[in-house]
């Protein structure tokens, strides 16, 4: 007995000697040599292992809600077609009843509707499912189904001399599929800008007219601008691309009658700006954008008012006289009313520089809005009955949708979808992320810069370091549950520490979220799952890609020389996150920087996040390497040739 | 035993609840009304202090109840000798006013207690305070020392805004040589309060204005068009729709009485439109209830010589009915619905209590509303001097910074001393000046688009070439001497 308790006290000894041993002289040297961190204060175990994409949030099943998208009016005002993307179902209502009629199953997220004009075909753009169906209004049948370019979300009809046309704005593909019938199929697939997400035709259907959402890639110092892309539907290619300057998340686009105006919502960013105060809209302000599509003239209208916002101008609708505009403020839960004819009166008299600065006079919205009508929770697709009398308005988290007397301005009842989801946490966050409520002065969303939960493609100053220092590229939140620490410096431990305290002080200008608000918030940004990739449907990689995978596991370079292993990819972007979570020095310090080591960014979904590195100055994947790593320590690139270079990219654009 | 136990602490627990379920209902009926009744004067006496003439020896803060006949109220300033400026707390809840526990005392805010009990002092500065004002999280804002828009101070120190957390002691928000009066708290989370500048004409209080402030004291701004000339702005009180009330009286004058506008704060700076256009100017005070009715302290029209009488106007409505209230014996001077109202936001502070400086960046000092472009006019501010005032009227420049080409310049500059900008051309001739009226809290970043910004204006996106360019920093002149130039 006392033999045994002798063996077994030698060997804890031994056990707790080699411990000791292989801590000191292996353990040390395995966390530097396999992290790259010289400084292994942070390096910990499961910074590389027991790492899975399974638990997280995201990968988890949820529930799913009524929630209308994009809303269709028959063209005798009895029948509203309602998009329901998170049921993969079409909702039939009627208008006079209020309720619904029929649920049509469609596949592949069904997002923008649009009708003949007879309203026997509903078109359906199928957001997940890159496709186009052409639904029959009488029993739902699916009477075709024609490919699109990636992520289509909005689809107008329109009638020219040579047949129909659909135009299909593809968000993902950032470019423009134009369908001809008789078949359907595509005539041209002209780019757009960047990410495309809203599509009207002109009266005559010569034209089509459509908004992108997110200003095009240019250098992060200069001054942002995103596109109105004008189609010529009988040919299908793109005639004219309208800048808006400094203006992006264009949700709609609406022809006004009897003008030749092109009206479309947009948000005022001031991004160049330090973000030294929330008044006065120094981060940004909603306004409309006027485009004369006969002299090419574009405007800039404010919508806010001198102390008070209507966050996230969405939807936007104008009666069949052209008198009226209806404009959805989905963080505000508003809906505004312009006057066209008192704008257009305002314009008539104002000189060339007064219509110029009109958009930055946050107390001239007043001389041309009429009204601000409170909806539910997250208005946002807008349609109008055909004569203009009811207007019907997606209040999307709130599973209704609300119909509104256009003329009288008063609520005539509501058509309910579903429950509203308020037991679902996820909803719930969703809520709290879409609301405007908590800035000072309902300025904006955390939607306004992340909108879905992706990003804007923007770097911005805080002025919490200073200003002038650390322009910072504005991240996505998609896929983002489990990539903890956060900010670019990585000094953020939590979701709950990111959208605490000091987004209020930074960005809100007010008092942080309340502690329940706050726990919905991190509930649903960490539900969002990473943006989708161009990976093929089957899953397999293309050759290219492949060859791009072998390029980002090398331990070699292509001459077969070792590459040190802090300066392999797949050392700092380990898989499955493509993250360990942990700060490296790139040689991406910029002259107003204030570190030298940057977060390391998840890389999931990473195809679709431009611009990158921590201020944004990289603005495709290719500069990455081409413009900003001419010392190698960003991988090791520089004897790559330019095809090896695609296929890293073209691999990454799989993740 | 322990089942009897159960049973006694239930009804222990049923006879506490209804006990102060019944006390609520007892003391606090729908509707109940803070207000300060005032001693009838025959005249708007002349003093160093305000408050000492509006809220004279005997005002008292009473409550009243519904149908508010005249008779026995409960006097929520009970043992002091005055008291006035009630305000009523979000959760309708608490009351706070201030007063004068004796006619020597100062003005101090006290905290009256709707269900009985002598008032409590929350407040013990020297030289007093005044016009209490609640922040969403219950600290206190008030003004002191107890001067007044129409009050002389001479040669003390201005009434400044303060706030005082709930617990901790007193801030000071306010840095200029202006008087300001009449804290407000708005929806937002700012302070609207009144400002006027030192009687330069011999008028006290001609030229107030509407300013706001953060709850820091960071971010003050010019919120309204200042008054015109000969008048006084005072009582800002939010009214719902979007509007601020205010009484506009005459600078000077023997009353304190005057008309009441309403400003939108969709367009604040312009005019602002008769509340009750057909009544007379002899309106004292404007709040507003819960459901939208203003709660209006006015003469009876038909006999000016009566004393202050309370009516309430129904939304819409442009003419007062009869009074709520009319009692010979008392001026019924202010009153204020004692019910839950909208909480204001709340608001991190941006201070930062480690330093002693704060920044400045004009994004444009050559700045014009409207410019044409076809014909920009010429470019004269190459340089701009930072001034302090170091004491009221006392003057000094702290240095010249240079202004990029693209009209910007930034500045490190000493906080809590009020600042001013002399925009100078190529031959050091001002071409423009603002004189010390604006400052930085330790730490604050601050910002403008242009000398000559026009309100309400939101700023171009452009990136201002001076954020790449070091930041030169001006320190207070020792012994009053002014440093030099700090140019880039």
């Amino acid at each position: 007995m006392r033999k045994l308790s002798l063996i077994l006290l030698l060997a804890l000894a031994s056990l707790v000697g080699l411990t000791l041993w292989v801590r000191q002289t292996y353990w040390g040297d395995h966390r530097r040599r396999m992290s790259g961190q010289t400084d292994l204060a942070k390096v910990g175990c499961l910074n590389c292992h027991l790492v899975s994409t399974a638990s997280l949030r995201w990968s988890q099943p949820r529930p799913h809600h009524d929630t209308p998208a994009g809303l269709a009016v028959s063209p005798d005002g009895a029948m509203l077609y309602i998009a329901l993307d998170d049921r993969d179902e079409i909702a039939v209502a009627d208008t006079a009843s209020r309720q619904v009629l029929r649920r049509w199953k469609i596949t592949g997220r069904p997002w923008g509707l649009a009708l003949d004009n007879l309203g026997k075909r509903l078109f359906v753009t199928c957001r997940e499912g890159d496709r186009l169906a052409v639904l029959d209004t009488g029993d739902g049948h699916e009477l075709a189904s024609v490919p699109t370019g990636r992520g289509p979300v909005a689809v107008a009809f329109c009638r020219t001399l040579n047949g129909e046309r659909l135009v299909v704005a593809n968000s993902l593909s950032d470019d423009i599929s134009v369908l001809a019938d008789s078949p359907w199929r595509e005539l041209g697939r002209p780019a757009a800008g960047r990410e495309p997400f809203a599509v009207a035709g002109s009266p005559d259907g010569s034209r089509a007219f459509v908004a992108n959402r997110m200003v095009e890639l240019a250098s992060v110092k200069t001054s942002p601008a995103s596109e109105l892309t004008e189609i010529d539907t009988l040919s299908g290619r793109a005639v004219r691309r309208e800048a808006l300057a400094s203006a992006h998340l264009s949700e709609s686009v609406c022809a006004v009658p009897s003008r030749s105006w092109m009206l479309t919502p947009v948000v005022k960013i001031r991004n160049q700006v330090p973000i030294t105060q929330a008044a006065n809209g120094w981060v940004m302000s909603g306004g409309l954008a006027i485009t004369d599509v006969n002299t090419g003239e574009m405007l800039q209208m404010p919508l806010d008012e001198a102390n008070d916002y209507f966050a996230d101008p969405a939807g936007l609708v104008v009666d069949p006289a052209g008198g009226r505009a209806f404009i959805a403020s989905g963080g505000s839960d508003v809906i505004t009313v312009v006057d066209l004819e008192r704008m257009a009166a305002w314009l008539a008299k104002a000189s060339p520089a007064e219509r110029r600065e009109a958009i930055y006079d946050l107390a001239l919205a007043p001389e041309y809005v009429v009204a601000r009508l409170p909806t539910g929770r997250n208005p946002r697709q807008l349609a109008l009955s055909p004569e203009g009398s009811t207007l019907f308005v997606a209040e999307r988290l709130e599973d209704d949708i609300l119909l509104l007397d256009a003329n009288q301005l008063t609520v005539r009842g509501r058509i309910r979808l579903g429950d509203g989801g308020s037991d679902d946490p996820i909803r719930r966050g969703e809520r709290v992320f879409t609301s405007s409520a908590y800035t000072f002065q309902h300025q904006f969303s955390c939607r306004s810069c992340h909108p879905d939960g992706h990003m804007d493609g923007l770097s911005y100053d805080f002025d919490g370091d200073g200003i002038g220092d650390n322009l910072l590229d504005n991240r996505s939140l998609l896929g983002v549950a489990g990539t903890e620490p956060f900010k670019w410096n990585g000094k953020n431990p939590s979701l709950d520490v990111q959208c605490g305290p000091r987004f209020a002080k930074v960005l809100m200008r007010t008092e942080p979220f309340p502690p329940g608000p706050l726990q919905d918030l991190t509930t649903f940004i960490k539900s969002l799952p990473p943006a989708r990739s161009a990976r093929r449907g089957d899953g397999k990689l293309t050759t290219a890609q492949a060859r791009g995978k072998a390029i980002f596991f090398a331990t070699r370079t292509a001459s077969g020389k070792e590459i040190p292993h802090e300066r392999r990819c797949s050392t700092c972007h380990r898989p499955p996150l493509y993250s360990v979570r942990l700060p490296f020095d790139v040689g991406t310090q910029g002259t107003s920087d204030t570190t030298k080591a940057f977060d390391t960014p998840h890389l999931l979904g990473v195809g679709g996040t431009a611009p990158y590195l921590h201020d944004g100055r990289a603005q495709s994947l290719e500069e990455i390497w081409t413009l900003y790593n001419p010392d190698d320590r960003h991988g090791v690139t520089s004897d790559m040739n330019k095809i090896q270079l695609n296929d890293l990219v073209e691999f990454l654009k799989t993740l | 035993m322990r089942r009897q136990l159960h049973v006694f602490l239930g009804l222990t627990a049923v006879w506490l609840g209804l006990l102060t379920g019944a006390g609520c209902r007892e003391s606090r009926p729908q509707g109940t009304l803070v207000v300060t009744e005032v001693p009838p004067q025959a005249g708007f006496q002349t003093s160093t202090n305000d408050w000492d003439r509006l809220y004279p020896t005997g005002s008292r803060i009473v409550l009243l109840f519904p149908p508010f006949r005249t008779g026995p109220v409960r006097v929520l300033s009970e043992s002091l000798v005055a008291a006035g400026g009630p305000i009523v707390s979000p959760d309708g809840q608490k009351v706070f006013f201030a007063g004068r526990s004796t006619i020597t005392s100062d003005w101090q805010i006290y905290e009256g207690f709707p269900g009985g009990g002598r008032p409590q002092a929350r407040t013990a500065m020297p030289g007093g305070a005044i016009s209490p004002a609640l922040l969403p999280d219950g600290g206190l804002v008030f003004v002191s020392p107890a001067v007044g828009i129409r009050g002389t101070n001479s040669g003390k120190q201005a009434s400044a805004l303060y706030v005082q957390p709930l617990s901790g002691t007193p801030q000071r928000l306010t840095f200029s040589s202006r008087n300001v009066a009449d804290p407000e708290m708005m929806a937002d989370g700012r302070i609207l309060f009144v400002a006027s500048p030192q009687p330069a004409d011999g008028v006290p209080g001609s030229g107030t204005g509407l300013f706001t402030i953060n709850n820091d004291g960071t971010e003050v701004t010019a919120f309204a068009r200042p008054a015109p000339a000969g008048s006084v702005i005072e009582r800002p009180r939010l009214l719902p729709g979007g509007r601020i009330a205010i009484v506009v009286a005459a600078a000077g004058a023997a009353s304190p009485e005057g008309a009441a506008e309403s400003i939108r704060l969709a367009q604040p700076f312009h005019a602002g439109s008769p509340l009750f256009p057909d009544a007379p100017a002899r309106i004292r005070s404007v709040a507003s209830t819960a459901n939208g009715d203003l709660l209006l302290c006015a003469r009876v029209p038909a006999n000016p010589r009566s004393t202050l009488a309370l009516y309430r106007v129904p939304p819409g409505q442009t003419t007062p009915d009869a009074p709520l209230l009319a009692d010979p014996t008392w001026d019924i001077a202010e009153a204020v619905e004692l019910a839950a109202h909208r909480r204001p936001m709340g608001r991190l502070s941006s201070v930062d209590p480690t330093k002693h400086t704060g920044q400045i960046l004009c994004l444009d000092a050559n700045y014009l509303a409207n410019r044409n472009e076809a014909a920009p006019p010429k470019l004269a501010t190459v340089r701009v001097r930072i001034l302090a005032e170091f004491a009221p009227g006392t003057t000094r420049a702290l240095g010249v910074v240079a202004v990029q080409t693209d009209g910007s310049f930034m500045a490190e500059v000493p906080a809590e001393v009020p600042l001013g900008f002399e925009a100078l051309d190529e031959q050091d001739r001002v071409v423009g000046r603002q004189a010390p009226m604006l400052w930085l809290r330790p730490g604050e970043n601050r910002s403008c688009i242009g000398c000559h910004e026009p309100p309400n204006r939101s700023p171009h996106n452009q990136r201002p070439l001076a954020v790449n360019v070091p930041v030169p920093r001006f320190d207070l002149p020792v012994g009053g001497v002014a440093t030099g130039k700090a140019e880039r």
